[in-house]
């Protein structure tokens, strides 16, 4: 066993070390994003939220590009999958919350995103864009340049998550209270889906939509339901989020799994196990 | 002290449901809103606190701050919450967690629910949630308490220690308004002021 995790850790340090270090953030920062969709009811957006990002990646393409060889900018690329999650999760707030509708919506919308980013990829002009979304975001391949920028958006997404906590939390439990004592409940609310949209634009081309979605999705839906209190299950997501990525490279390497596949396992497995101790916990208590 | 409506209706997106209002609500006495079903009590309430605009009509801007008391069964029974940390809500200052925690406390105990701090709000009974939603609107240090059937799930004897403590909000000077259907005691009568909202015979 420690064998093999030796064999793990000098493997990840000397050729996946950019990947682990995105993976990582993407983790801190996806659980907190993850968990704040939970807590909106809007659960299954972090689900349609990677596709419609990718979606807006293959829109770039044609739009801002014009000839074979012609690729479209970094700004109109984060543009586009900003702008379509965006537009996205706005439409599964508006038309689905509170209702039964939310969960079919939000599955529709993942679907028909998907859908729509091959066909997309189909008919744009450059022939490399299939091999560009699908290729772009392997967990292993991640360069230090993408490395950078998913540090830096998960860092940022993560302080705003942190820091307007309290504001979040108390407009996402009652919105009305939080109006009357002057919270701007509707621009909080506005707030993390711009931030969300932002996340999943910035993260998803590089590190691959099945990553940022096992993070968004899988830590938040099992430990939202048994944590203990409001303030701890931030950390609880955070941690069952990083012992997933730790959990997903070390499966990846040492049985030799493809890592979406162990990305997902390793997510939930660390999530199950976070979930259930907390669970215990708070019944002893 | 009075504060009055005048040919006030309320409703949803411009469209009233309720009204016009013409009632004067007084500071000396808990006004109590009374109606059945569908006469607009709620729909006046939260146009009162600002969650709605009028459709039509004004009212005299109340006391500020303003507090908010919702139905207990309003709020969303996913949230891992714990009672302390609903009633820290009603603070939006920069006080470290402890000095929230205190004040917390301190309104909990105020309502006899101080042993339901750290249990998780959604598995407290009705009328102990009742109790924390009132802790955290009395944390506010209210002029105005707006409470939307705030006696809903508590026993006899929590809705007369409720009715008293309402009492002595009133006479602190806060506006109290509240809709409720339950039955008033005896010793409460003479500090009521029952405002009778008669419902429409059909939706508008």
């Amino acid at each position: 066993m420690i064998e093999s995790l030796r064999h793990s850790y000098d493997l990840v340090t000397q050729f996946y070390r950019d990947g682990f270090i995105a993976a990582v953030a993407v983790a801190i920062a996806g659980g907190l994003v993850g968990l704040r969709l939970g807590l909106r009811r809007l659960p299954l957006a972090g689900l349609a939220a990677p596709k419609l990002a990718a979606l807006g990646l293959a829109a770039a393409f044609i739009l801002f590009a014009e000839g074979e060889a012609d690729l479209p900018g970094e700004l109109p690329r984060i543009l586009c999958s900003a702008g379509t999650v965006i537009l996205g999760m706005a439409a599964i707030a508006a038309l689905g919350r509170g209702r039964a509708s939310t969960a079919a919506f939000a599955g529709l919308l993942f679907v028909a995103a998907g859908a729509g980013a091959s066909l997309l990829a189909a008919i744009a002009p450059q022939r490399e864009v299939s091999e560009y979304l699908a290729a772009e975001g392997r967990l292993l391949t991640v360069s230090a340049a993408d490395r950078n920028v998913v540090v830096g958006a998960s860092g940022a997404v993560a302080l705003v998550m942190l820091f307007f906590r309290r504001a979040f939390d108390a407009a996402a439990f009652d919105p009305d209270f939080a109006r009357v004592i002057g919270r701007p409940a509707r621009r909080l609310f506005l707030a993390e889906i711009v931030v969300t949209s932002l996340f999943a634009a910035l993260t998803v081309p590089r590190i691959g939509a099945p990553a940022v979605l096992a993070v968004l999705f899988i830590p938040p839906a099992l430990i939202q339901p048994t944590a203990p209190s409001l303030g701890s299950a931030p950390w609880l997501v955070v941690l069952a989020s990083i012992l997933g990525i730790l959990g997903s490279f070390h499966l990846a390497i040492a049985l030799d799994l493809p890592p979406d596949a162990a990305l997902v396992l390793g997510v939930l497995g660390a999530s199950l196990l976070v979930a259930a101790t907390s669970r215990l916990v708070g019944t002893r208590r | 002290m009075s504060f009055r409506c005048a040919g006030l209706e309320v409703g949803h997106r411009g469209r009233s449901v309720a009204g016009p209002f013409d009632l004067a609500f007084a500071t000396a006495e808990i006004n109590l809103l009374e109606g059945r079903n569908g006469a607009g009590k709620t729909t006046l309430l939260r146009c009162l606190a600002g969650l709605l605009p009028p459709t039509a009509g004004r009212f005299d801007p109340l006391p500020v701050p303003i507090a908010w008391v919702p139905q207990a069964s309003s709020l969303d029974s996913g949230f891992p919450i714990q009672a302390i940390e609903v009633v820290m809500q009603a603070l939006t200052g920069s006080a470290g967690r402890a000095t929230r925690q205190a004040a917390a406390r301190a309104a909990l105990d105020r309502l006899g629910a101080g042993d339901l701090g750290h249990r998780p709000y959604f598995q407290l009974s009705g009328g102990q949630r009742q109790k924390v939603l009132i802790a955290r609107a009395l944390l506010r240090s209210p002029k105005t308490l707006l409470l939307d059937e705030p006696f809903t799930g508590l026993d006899l004897a929590a809705e007369a220690a409720l009715w008293r403590l309402l009492l002595g909000e009133v006479d602190a000077g806060v506006l109290v308004i509240l809709a409720a259907h339950e039955e008033v005691p005896e010793s409460v009568g003479h500090r009521l002021r029952r405002i009778r909202l008669s419902s429409p015979e059909q939706p508008r």
